[in-house]
């Protein structure tokens, strides 16, 4: 049962929070940056708050770990695509500026997530 | 006092993270929609280089001027324009005639902008252009332009080329 509720919670969490940290990421990604509403802080700021919720809502450091490897493949998916698909012709020609801001960007939501989730589970008071 | 606490966690979880992907989502739109907006405005800019005038100014020595016409029709962000260098060639590029600049000057474009252009040929480059014009080749002005587009979060610039041809008045029609 145990084991069923926190599969349950972990196929739910995971797209949802990697969605979020990709679409996040994403703001700060190469020359997306200057056309985002917002600067490159308050993104990373937004990958943190993800591992955050994720941090309260996780049991365990197991399970926290495993969320947030999911969270950088979801994430990190998001991100290609989000980059990619305005950029089709250009990544025809030079793959390697997308490759680039989508494996920086993998880099960030991986460690923010961890720092975030390791914040939440001190928040809950583990 | 343990239930209450998990219960208050979760939902404190659960509205941060549902918070979070409402605004990352809309904030990637915003950003997805301002970004395509540019690069169709980038593909958009058409460059129209027209002779104007051709003239021997001394011996061994002519002027040739241009109108570039710059237009762009969906502009929605201040945009400015440095014209680079362009060179002079024959248009099979085989022969040479010198590069030339307008120095660093920034031009504010519109929606349709005309810039005036100008080169003095000299020396070789002036025989090798009489031999063009004597063929009746057709010359190519190969020239590479730097926009620079204002944006809230900085400035981004990218190069793009601007090439015409154009064919010089032979003696014959100078004659006419």
């Amino acid at each position: 049962m145990k084991n069923g509720q926190k599969l349950v919670r972990l196929l739910l969490l995971a797209p949802i929070a990697g969605i979020a940290a990709g679409a996040s990421a994403a703001l700060q990604a190469g020359e997306f940056l200057k056309f985002s509403p917002v600067p490159s802080n308050v993104a990373y700021a937004l990958v943190l708050l993800v591992g955050l919720s994720v941090g309260l809502l996780v049991r365990g450091v197991q399970e926290g770990l495993l969320t947030s490897v999911l969270i950088t493949i979801i994430g990190t998916i998001t991100l290609f695509l989000a980059i990619y698909l305005p950029n089709v012709e250009i990544v025809a020609t030079a793959p390697e500026l997308i490759l680039r801001s989508v494996w920086w960007g993998a880099l960030s939501i991986f460690f923010l997530t961890i720092i975030g989730i390791v914040v939440g589970r001190i928040l809950s008071g583990e | 006092m343990r239930s209450e606490t998990r219960s208050w966690r979760q939902i404190a979880g659960i509205g941060l993270l549902a918070a979070i992907f409402v605004l990352s989502l809309v904030l990637l739109f915003l950003t997805e929609r301002s970004y395509g907006a540019f690069r169709d405005t980038l593909k958009n800019i058409q460059f129209e280089i027209r002779l104007t005038s051709w003239e021997e100014a001394a011996p061994q020595q002519a002027r040739l001027r241009w109108q570039a016409t710059v237009t762009i029709p969906d502009l929605k962000v201040p945009v400015q324009l440095e014209l680079l260098d362009w060179h002079l060639r024959s248009t099979d590029r085989s022969v040479h005639l010198g590069f030339y600049t307008t120095g660093e000057v920034q031009i504010a474009l519109t929606r349709t902008t005309s810039i005036p252009l100008e080169a003095l040929l000299e020396g070789p480059n002036f025989e090798k252009l009489q031999r063009l014009r004597a063929e009746s080749q057709t010359l190519l002005f190969d020239g590479m332009a730097r926009v620079m587009f204002r944006l809230p979060q900085g400035e981004v610039r990218k190069k793009i080329p601007a090439t015409s041809t154009f064919t010089l008045p032979t003696e014959e029609d100078d004659g006419l």
